[in-house]
């Protein structure tokens, strides 16, 4: 991030942003948000071409947040092109097709709105019973359901929605909870309601602002003054915090930023050093420091459930180390979580550029967890794309550490996601299978494999988008397409977005591959071409390929035209549609086009890799 | 009071040499209703203080702001 910063380019004009963003970082006040903003204005806001659009509605005064939205998007190395909607004209925005709102075509709107104006019963007048309340929350919840479900039918835009929290304490104090509907617990059934609705619905997701005003402390989070002189609710020092967490969100839209959990052993999944103190004398519970890191070990292994893959990397004997982890009754992770391993005395920088290796996965791809400053300096230093957790001196302070990451945030979790370990096993099984085979076409015939194409609908869809924003090294072009984008060319005519799903009969990859043609007259372009590195080496691309040219074929084409875009990570496909028989139409802009005469074309697909269509069931996978 | 003019400067986004002890809200531009909240906002962050209501109501100029900070104790410069 801080190389691109530093030599980010717009228009030919090279900018140094560094000096200015460092400046947030070391001191995130609100002052230097606002310095750093005059400052990114004055040199003209250089936006990364693919800068995502970032609408903002809100009926307070939410420009202070504004500011430090902008400004921590830069600082997250994710900056943002954004659009701010007058005061209070949310509805208007979001009803009327001509708007700015919808001139502006966002990939991402955020919806802010108080509670006063939500619910005015609840904050106004508080000696209301609790069934007027409740009619009152409904009723709110009611109006603000209809927005969104308004804005999500005039906007193909991902949305986020804040919750609701009240300003201050309750004027019923200690009668609050002694109602049936309270104050506080008519808040929380609206926001239970919003929950319930955006849960409901695809591209709506809640941004947890009660629980990040009480995580900072609800009497610091507002500011009395600043909502009675300029309706702004929220108090200075809390503006910074919001401004980062809505960036988070924006993060997480589009999928984890980071795959794979890299774990040292002694003193940090487990207390002591093995090869010292003897397994027996390892603490894994038993006492509070113990304990400690055992609750570490949960919080990893939740992450592992949502689809983080975890390895080991450790300084020991790998034998007595893996025996360890198999067998040490405190212990919570097994050998059967870990989809990596890398037990050795060799240098760390090392070991991580094998693991990366291995899972066929980027270095910055890598999260590093060590107890030793020392391991994490050298690895900050050697690797500047792995990103170094400092883990605290005190385990009992390591699963907060884990908590506060947000490199694996993610705003949905596909089956994939959960299956991913069971398919690295499932991979390792497929290795020994083909050790055994002999040769490796007697192995792939073996393997009886159903390559599915799938329609880009429900779950598919959810993983299809994920893929398009994941997928590095088997990608021709690597589009990465806003939400928006991406629902548009599902429901356009002259586009196919077409999955392809994998299993054989050693178990279920789920849905690896995309493909995305357009049709414009007797030509189809490929628009897209992706597939999860889990599949690669089976020949499954020649048959997808072949797939394509009869789609293509299909839809009236005459002219197939594909095109590589070189990224640093994809350069394994720069050859794909040479190799497949396609003649070079030359470059065009950052591309190199690649064309075949469908008159005479065949792509020989090799017949354990036929594309077939899928039979049983449109369910996820 | 050089280092509150330049936050002012630095904050409303303008060259330091516009703002002295008497530019207020009347006199420059891009001192509007939004910047004077931006401005307490930092002021007070940055000086470690917080004014009413009223005050900020009531702010007219910068040494406006210096008086308010001396009152509470705070040595501007």
């Amino acid at each position: 991030m801080r190389v691109a910063e530093a030599t980010r380019v717009d228009n030919g004009v090279v900018v140094d942003l560094a000096p200015i963003l460092d400046a947030v970082r070391r001191e995130p006040t609100y002052a230097n948000h606002c310095r750093a903003l005059v400052q990114l204005r004055a040199q003209g806001e250089p936006l990364p071409r693919d800068a995502r659009r970032v609408a903002v509605l809100s009926n307070f005064t939410v420009e202070p947040v504004a500011t430090c939205l902008v400004v921590q998007a830069h600082v997250q190395g994710c900056p943002i092109e954004l659009y701010v909607a007058p005061y209070n004209e949310q509805a208007k925005q979001i009803l009327d097709p001509a708007s700015e709102l919808h001139q502006f075509r966002p990939d991402v709107v955020v919806l802010m709105l108080s509670l006063s104006a939500v619910a005015p019963g609840v904050v106004a007048e508080p000696w209301q019973n609790s069934a007027t309340r409740r009619r009152g929350v409904a009723s709110g919840l009611a109006e603000l359901t209809d927005l969104l479900a308004a804005l999500r039918e005039r906007t193909r835009a991902t949305i986020v929605v804040s919750n609701f929290t009240p300003f201050e304490a309750s004027p019923l104090g200690v009668l609050d909870w002694q109602e049936l509907a309270g104050i506080a617990r008519a808040v929380e059934e609206l926001n239970h309601g919003l929950a319930d609705w955006a849960h409901a619905h695809e591209r709506v997701y809640v941004m947890d602002v009660a629980g990040l005003t009480a995580t900072f402390g609800r009497e610091r989070a507002f500011d009395q003054r600043m909502r009675l002189l300029a309706d702004q609710p929220f108090a200075t020092g809390f503006l910074p915090l919001l401004g980062s967490e809505i960036v988070r969100y924006l993060r997480a839209t589009v999928g984890p930023a980071r795959k794979c959990l890299v774990l040292d052993l002694d003193n940090t999944l487990w207390g002591g050093i093995l090869g010292e103190d003897g397994a027996a004398r390892l603490r894994l519970s038993g006492d509070a420091a113990g304990e400690g890191f055992r609750e570490f070990q949960h919080a990893i292994l939740a992450l592992y459930q949502r689809g983080v893959l975890l390895a080991l990397c450790s300084r020991n004997d790998e034998a007595d180390a893996l025996a360890v982890v198999r067998e040490h009754p405190g212990m919570v992770l097994r050998p059967e979580h870990f989809a990596a391993v890398r037990v050795n005395w060799l240098d760390k920088v090392q070991n991580l550029r094998a693991l990366a290796a291995d899972l066929n996965v980027g270095l910055d791809s890598l999260v590093f967890v060590d107890d030793d400053p020392f391991e994490r300096q050298n690895v900050r230093e050697r690797l500047p794309e792995v990103l170094v957790v400092d883990l605290p001196r005190d385990p009992a302070l390591y699963r907060s550490a884990l908590l506060q990451l947000s490199a694996f945030d993610t705003l949905q979790v596909t089956e994939e996601d959960r299956a991913r370990s069971r398919m690295y096993h499932e991979r390792r099984a497929r290795e020994q299978v083909r050790h055994e085979a002999g040769s490796l076409e007697s192995y792939l015939m073996g393997l009886a494999m159903e390559i599915a194409a799938v329609p880009a609908e429900g779950a598919i869809r959810t993983r299809l988008f994920q893929l398009v924003h994941k997928t590095n090294q088997f990608n021709l072009t690597t589009r990465r397409y806003s939400e928006a984008e991406f629902d548009a060319m599902i429901d356009k005519r002259n586009h196919r977005v077409v999955g392809v799903r994998v299993r054989d009969r050693l178990g279920d990859s789920g849905v690896v591959g995309l493909v995305v043609l357009r049709f414009e007259g007797n030509i189809c372009d490929i628009d897209t071409f992706l597939l999860s590195c889990r599949v690669l080496g089976r020949s499954i691309e020649t048959g997808v390929l072949a797939y394509i040219v009869d789609l293509a074929r299909h839809g009236g084409a005459t002219q197939l035209r594909g095109r590589y875009v070189a990224t640093p990570k994809n350069e394994q496909v720069r050859e794909f549609y040479a190799r497949h028989g396609f003649v070079s139409g030359g470059r065009v802009d950052d591309a190199e086009v690649w064309q075949a005469d469908l008159a005479d074309f065949r792509v020989a697909a090799p017949p354990w890799a036929r594309v077939g269509l899928a039979a049983d069931d449109g369910a996820a996978r | 009071m050089n280092r509150l003019c330049g936050l002012v400067a630095e904050i409303l986004g303008v060259d330091v040499g516009e703002v002295n002890p008497e530019t207020g809200p009347l006199v420059l531009p891009p001192w509007d209703s939004l910047n004077h909240m931006r401005l307490v906002a930092a002021i007070e962050e940055t000086y470690s203080v917080q004014l009413t209501t009223d005050e900020i109501t009531n702010v007219l100029s910068v040494s406006d702001f210096a008086t308010l900070l001396r009152e509470r104790g705070v040595r501007v410069d």
